[in-house]
């Protein structure tokens, strides 16, 4: 995401902060409401668990995500593992924090991490395993699932803290995977 | 380091391509021979659908039902200079495809393949296992938001402007520009393009002419393709430069629509041609290989269905790169092209429009036969000397023939054409590794080259050394349906 300042544009802060008039205008309800295909019935041949979680962490930068993680469920309560053995953590550059700014500028971060999040969890059940992306999961429940992957650590405040972007990222949806990878500490 | 074809066919070459690597990228003298000539003809050659340029053009300043029209400036490259029969979205390839219009093979690989390749079944609309898991399938469905009734209190049609250009780069485009809206560059009345088919907006039924008067302004913004997976064209490492960013010019595009209907503006989808708004837009000019070329990333850019509105903006004008000159020259791409698809001659008329052509119908059809290697070809993509990385060394170049007078450009572009063609390659053919896909490989081989997999695959693992991408000598394939010359 740019770094763009709303200086002089009398319409900037309605655009980061008016919570929208009908939410169907914003991209990321539709995405977030969109349903899930189905798993490829034959999976694909796989590459070792250090290789595999390689290239999905390559798929997510690619897409457009600034830090990518993979975090080992095993070691976390069956409340937050939901039955899968890993998790995807994606974290985005966030300019302004969307869980203050309605607006659907504030919620350009949300937007550009499912972006990154729809495709790698679409590519996992297009290579036969089971893959979700889950958009209901609650600030404080990613941000740990952050730390557990490597990403950053929690401050004084509770709030998650990485090396490049301080408080400015935003954990995308994360994406409960049972893809063989190799998870990070 | 990318090597010419002279140096692929040179002794140096084939000796340096040891036994266990790929087999050579073998390139037929003939063929070289003949688009030599071709390109010494430098007339317009049999691909051009000459025979439907018609003798008697008519005036562009009226429409076929005789609504007087102004001529929309679209730059350099693209003239009007005939009457323009609007051009129903229903006759474009995809839909003629869908129809059964352009043969079974064609029908069968549209509508009912689905891609061997996880990341294509992901990514590419028309090969999906399930379209659920595509996202432009959610991300272009028609939209259900209401306008919001209430405007902003100051309309100031020049900080709107700025307003939505700034709106449309946080959400991600690269690049955006409005233009004036003009019924020449609208699809026919009732024609709307969509992703879902359910194309329904209670405007559908207005002229182009009328829809044009009642919103003025077109938005058109674009996403650029990555630099360094687009230099594997024929390639699915090459398809995911595309498609990923067609799937992220869909998502802009919907939040900029919802956002402008935020605002208490009609965003209409789906009316207008998405080149002849991006030309009109100022986003670039119209190549030799019919893709727009920008300023700052060349043909690496795909225009996506614009927003046609009523928001009181100020309208952009189109920009003068020097593409015009510089496509006179080059015609690198037609030289690459391997179906012959891209003239070698000088523009044509069609439809009252003055412009190069390529012919679609022999581009489209390739697909078929290559599709479990690739999606779509991009060769005249990825070797126009355009298409460089943003680098401050592309910016110079650009700039140097932007600024030169337009009667001494040819010199220009022969000694830029000389630059590209000595550092990039004639035929430019990289070898690019991309989430385990390697360029490197024969195509349709599958073999790991990645040294730290220690997984037990099924086919034994090979060392393929060079920087040289494999690329499928696919004359075979294209003489079972292109006639060359």
């Amino acid at each position: 995401m740019r770094r763009l300042s709303g200086q002089g544009d009398p319409y900037w802060d309605d655009f980061i902060n008016r919570p929208p008039n009908d939410v169907r205008n914003m991209i990321t309800e539709i995405v977030a409401k969109a349903p899930e295909g189905n798993i490829f019935p034959t999976q694909s041949e796989l590459h070792s668990p250090n290789v595999t979680a390689r290239h999905a962490k390559e798929l997510t930068l690619y897409l457009g995500g600034q830090l990518v993680g993979i975090a080992d469920l095993g070691k976390q309560t069956p409340e937050i593992a939901r039955g899968y053995p890993y998790a995807i953590v994606t974290g985005v550059r966030a300019e302004y924090d969307p869980y203050m700014s309605p607006g659907p500028g504030g919620q350009a971060a949300v937007q550009a991490g499912q972006f990154v999040t729809f495709i790698v969890a679409s590519w996992i059940r297009e290579m036969g395993f089971r893959a979700t992306m889950k958009s209901d999961v609650p600030r404080a429940e990613r941000e740990h699932l952050a730390v557990a992957a490597g990403l950053g650590k929690l401050n004084g405040d509770g709030k998650l803290t990485v090396p490049k972007y301080g408080t400015k990222i935003h954990i995308a949806d994360i994406i409960f995977t049972d893809l063989p990878m190799e998870a990070d500490g | 380091m990318a090597q010419t074809i002279e140096w692929m066919n040179s002794p140096e070459a084939k000796q340096q391509q040891a036994p266990p690597g790929p087999a050579a990228a073998t390139v037929d003298e003939r063929v070289l021979a003949r688009r030599a000539r071709e390109a010494k003809k430098a007339k317009a050659t049999a691909v051009n659908e000459a025979d439907r340029v018609s003798t008697d053009i008519g005036s562009p300043l009226v429409a076929p039902d005789g609504t007087p029209r102004t001529v929309p400036n679209l730059g350099r490259t693209v003239t009007m200079v005939g009457m323009v029969t609007n051009v129903d979205v229903n006759d474009g390839p995809h839909p003629k495809n869908i129809r059964g219009e352009l043969g079974k093979a064609m029908n069968h690989w549209y509508t009912k393949t689905v891609a061997k390749d996880p990341l294509m079944r992901a990514t590419d609309s028309s090969h999906a296992a399930d379209k659920r898991n595509f996202l432009t399938t959610h991300t272009n469905a028609t939209s259900k938001g209401v306008i919001n009734p209430k405007k902003p209190d100051v309309i100031d049609p020049k900080a709107l402007s700025k307003h939505i250009k700034k709106v449309a780069k946080h959400l991600g485009a690269d690049l955006v520009g409005i233009a004036a809206a003009n019924p020449a560059f609208m699809y026919a009345s009732g024609s709307r393009y969509v992703q879902d088919g359910e194309a329904n907006d209670t405007y559908q039924s207005m002229t182009p002419d009328a829809l044009a008067k009642r919103f003025p302004f077109v938005i058109q913004t674009t996403v650029a393709w990555d630099h360094d997976t687009l230099q594997a064209h024929r390639h699915h490492i090459g398809d995911m430069s595309y498609h990923h960013t067609s799937m992220k010019n869909a998502m802009v595009m919907k939040a900029l629509e919802g956002y402008i209907k935020e605002m208490g503006y009609t965003a209409i989808r789906g009316a207008v041609n998405p080149q002849g708004a991006g030309l009109a837009a100022g986003l670039g000019e119209l190549g030799r290989n019919g893709m727009m070329i920008s300023e700052r990333f060349g043909s690496r850019i795909h225009m996506p269905d614009p927003i046609l509105t009523d928001m009181p903006l100020i309208a952009d004008g189109p920009i003068d790169l020097g593409v015009e000159d510089f496509c006179k020259i080059c015609r690198k791409c037609a030289n690459n092209c391997p179906t012959n698809s891209i003239s070698f001659g000088p523009k044509v008329i069609y439809n009252g429009i003055q412009k190069y052509k390529i012919n679609w119908l022999t581009c489209y059809k390739i697909r078929p036969y290559v599709a479990d290697h690739y999606g779509s070809c991009l060769t005249c993509i990825a070797v126009c000397p355009f298409t460089k990385p943003d680098a401050w060394w592309r910016r110079v170049g650009g700039k140097i023939l932007k600024t030169t007078p337009i009667k001494a450009r040819p010199l220009v572009v022969r000694a830029l054409k000389w630059i590209d063609d000595t550092f990039w390659g004639e035929f430019p053919s990289r070898r690019v590794k991309f989430m385990g896909y390697d360029t490197g490989l024969k195509v349709g081989e599958h073999n790991c080259t990645d040294p730290s997999c220690t997984a037990n695959h099924k086919e034994p693992q090979k060392i393929i050394e060079g920087d040289v991408g494999f690329y499928a000598p696919i004359k075979k394939q294209t003489d079972a349906f292109v006639k060359r010359g």
